[in-house]
């Protein structure tokens, strides 16, 4: 004969959407600081530029990375991704900036910011009509809460 | 009252599921994403000037003869560039319209295979090409072009280097 199951299974779903409730409302509490009615700013911002890229010489493009969180996070990864350019000659395409990624693992403290350094380069044989070209660059980035 | 029996199969699997849903959550609890934008600019290039072109600095062009092309170049902008070839673009001037209608200077090809290095912001050293123009005879001989130094506009190509 089979035993009732009711503590067996209903008890620890019980469990765990009390656990997933409690861990939902503490982040929500973390990320606010303080329960000031302020909309939740869950992600991190980032922003960075470099002008004057000349075809085969690298230049480092500092990326600065503000945490808004009421935590300090640990950056493990940023990643840049290039969109097409565009110029007073016509478009000049993404594949000709090369941005590598940033690995590792740097804290960024709560309301604070921080400055990555990226290596950006314009490749030697860039066409000239990437003369004063302008891409944009989309940033992401990944962290953990420390 | 009396309560329906699962299988244990079932028990693992919704243990199995709410360990799974409990952990996505405090995951994404504990990953904090980012993201942005900015942008990168080329640099635009300069055209390089030039110093002086000019023939017959060292008197040594006459009607019908060849004479020494002198040049210095200059680069403006912020990189070293490297020139590989002088075009002409027309023919020389002397600022004298007697001379200039009687005798034509011209540089009749052009000096191609160059790697002139010119350093950011600097000019080149002066250099020289014997016998890269040429002084035409046209109608007749002119006295009034005897002396006169010649400007010989020119093309350059170059890359950054």
């Amino acid at each position: 004969m089979a035993r009732p199951v009711r503590s067996t299974v209903i008890a620890p779903v019980i469990a765990g959407v009390l656990a997933v409730s409690a861990i939902a409302v503490a982040g929500t509490i973390g990320q606010h600081g303080s329960i000031t009615g302020q909309p939740a700013k869950r992600h991190l911002a980032i922003h960075g530029h470099v002008r004057h890229l000349m075809p085969g010489r690298p230049k480092i493009l500092r990326v600065h990375v503000r945490n808004p969180l009421g935590a300090s996070v640990a950056v493990y990864q940023l990643r840049a991704v290039v969109r097409t350019g565009r110029g007073r000659r016509g478009a000049c395409p993404a594949q000709v900036i090369h941005i590598r990624t940033w690995k590792g693992f740097r804290k960024v403290a709560a309301s604070s910011r921080r400055t990555f350094r990226l290596r950006i380069r314009l490749r030697k044989r860039a066409p000239d009509r990437c003369q004063g070209a302008r891409w944009k660059i989309h940033y992401h980035a990944r962290s953990v809460r420390l | 009252m009396t309560f329906r029996k699962f299988s244990k199969r079932a028990i693992i699997t919704s243990l199995f599921l709410g360990i799974l849903l409990a952990g996505s959550v405090a995951f994404a609890w504990w990953t904090a994403g980012g993201s942005g934008t900015g942008y990168a600019k080329a640099a635009s290039a300069s055209p390089l000037t030039t110093v002086d072109v000019s023939a017959s600095t060292t008197n040594d062009l006459y009607p019908g003869g060849d004479g020494t092309l002198t040049i210095q170049i200059h680069n403006p902008n912020t990189y070293q560039v490297t020139v590989n070839s002088i075009t002409p673009t027309g023919p020389g001037t002397s600022g004298v319209p007697a001379c200039t209608a009687a005798n034509t200077v011209t540089m009749p090809s052009a000096i191609t295979g160059q790697t002139i290095v010119i350093p950011a912001g600097n000019d080149s050293a002066v250099l020289t090409y014997p016998g890269a123009v040429h002084m035409n005879l046209g109608a007749g001989p002119d006295n009034s072009c005897q002396g006169l130094t010649f400007s010989i506009p020119v093309s350059l190509t170059g890359v950054n280097s």
